[in-house]
């Protein structure tokens, strides 16, 4: 499979980075893991006439924890991210997320920048970041902003993202405690195959007697970008979390999508898958409330 | 135009002048000529161009050579020392996991991956692994048989 022909650029700092970005905008596109971006260029979806090849810069590969998250750099890789150690306790639902990306090769190589600013309608790191209300900081050589990653997609591979900026950070707040999260993924494949739906749960208990303060939902692969099941979420918070709730939170989340028939699944499929992970999903945390 | 690349395959270095758009792939087997390294889909979701960048298996078509530049990778070739098998090929060969072999090299370099950071992995862990490996031969069962026992040949 030839890849068409491109000036490569490899540049030392993020300053010099952004300073490409300006100078070729929309001719650029940026490569950091590549697992998506070589994949549309061998198949001649994209054909830039620039990449801006961010393997030099070190300083976009970490993951801190601080007092207000957890901060992650663009280039940093899906493995670093599994092995990274409070990923679980903390953030349990993007670790289940993450795991479920590609394969063990991809993987090492795909980071999460990418996988939000590919923008797939399916990315399965986009509903668990946004029900933890993740924001992210986007860069160009004049300006800076920090936005919701519920403002983030627009569209199948679509973001807000101009051609001169650059995402340099993923902020993801603490959430509170205590909560019961999962994230479930249906594909044809077990691994390496996208979602044909991904859906996330996050519930925080009200006290101990079972009942749900807030409810997030999020689904992946049902709608043109990732979405919140706001219908859905609406009926759990306040209520004590049992059975008869289940099929009406699945009901609601059908009311949120809007499921297209593809080459992965038809609409009628996709919409019943969503009402099994769904309420799936929600077995599990039942059973783990205890 | 072509860059110039700096790159360590399996202990030689080798200093090249590149294309920007020759895959990893590409470079192994047609400027440095080791063929076992295959191509099989060409992006990224059959594993059989699997090799490790820095110890790591990472799908060498979906890796534009450049990025690879200063890093160490190991191929098939490397993973014998001397025209000696390793104990995880000689695990192939005894316990029937190669049949076409079109897989194996890919195989084998995630096997050998998982055993140098996982030295007694339990079936599950094995399976995980190699998800990014497709065998259209053998069903699996062999190969995965041949990890356990290389696992416990190269224990001993």
């Amino acid at each position: 499979m030839r890849i068409r022909a491109f000036d490569y650029k490899r540049p030392s700092s993020l300053n010099e980075a952004l300073s490409l970005l300006s100078d070729y905008g929309e001719k650029a596109k940026i490569f950091a893991g590549g697992t998506d971006l070589l994949v549309l260029m061998k198949k001649k979806l994209v054909q830039p006439h620039v990449v801006v090849d961010l393997s030099a810069l070190a300083e976009l590969r970490f993951i801190e924890e601080r007092k207000d998250g957890l901060h992650i750099g663009p280039m940093a890789t899906l493995s670093d991210l599994l092995v990274f150690p409070n990923l679980e306790k903390e953030y349990g639902i993007l670790k289940q997320a993450i795991s479920e990306i590609g394969s063990w090769q991809v993987r090492n190589r795909a980071t999460l920048g990418g996988n939000l600013c590919n923008a797939s309608p399916a990315a399965d790191s986009a509903p668990p970041l946004l029900v933890l209300e993740a924001n992210l900081r986007l860069k160009s050589s004049i300006s800076e902003r920090v936005v919701e990653i519920s403002s983030f997609f627009r569209g199948p591979r679509t973001t807000l993202l101009s051609p001169d900026e650059m995402l340099v950070e993923i902020i993801v707040p603490h959430p509170p405690s205590p909560n019961y999260g999962k994230y479930l993924k249906f594909s044809r494949r077990r691994k390496v195959d996208l979602a044909v739906v991904g859906v996330v749960l996050l519930l925080f208990p009200q006290g101990v007697d079972g009942s749900i303060k807030e409810a997030r939902i999020a689904l992946g692969g049902v709608a043109p970008t990732p979405i919140h099941a706001q219908k859905a979420e609406r009926i759990l918070s306040g209520k004590v979390l049992e059975r008869s709730l289940f099929p009406y939170v699945a009901q609601a989340c059908l009311e949120d999508s809007a499921c297209i028939s593809d080459l992965r699944a038809s609409k009628e499929y996709r919409e019943e898958i969503i009402q099994v992970l769904i309420q799936r999903g929600l077995s599990q945390i039942l059973a783990s409330m205890g | 135009m072509k860059h110039f690349l700096q790159i360590k395959v399996n202990g030689d270095p080798y200093e090249l002048f590149v294309k920007p758009n020759w895959t990893l792939l590409d470079i192994l087997r047609d400027e440095i000529g080791l063929k076992g390294t295959k191509n099989g889909c060409g992006h990224g979701e059959c594993g059989a161009c699997t090799v490790l960048m820095d110890g790591k298996p990472v799908n060498s078509c979906l890796t534009l050579a450049l990025q690879a530049h200063g890093r160490k990778i190991t191929t098939i070739e490397g993973i014998s020392k001397g025209g000696i098998l390793d104990p995880l090929q000689h695990a192939f060969i005894q316990e029937g996991a190669i049949q076409c072999g079109f897989c194996t090299p890919g195989m084998v370099m995630t096997a050998y991956a998982l055993l140098k950071g996982n030295p007694h992995p339990t079936e599950e862990e094995i399976k995980e692994a190699i998800s990014g490996n497709l065998c259209r031969c053998t069903g699996y069962t062999n190969i995965i048989s041949a990890i356990i026992t290389g696992s416990k040949k190269r224990l001993t």
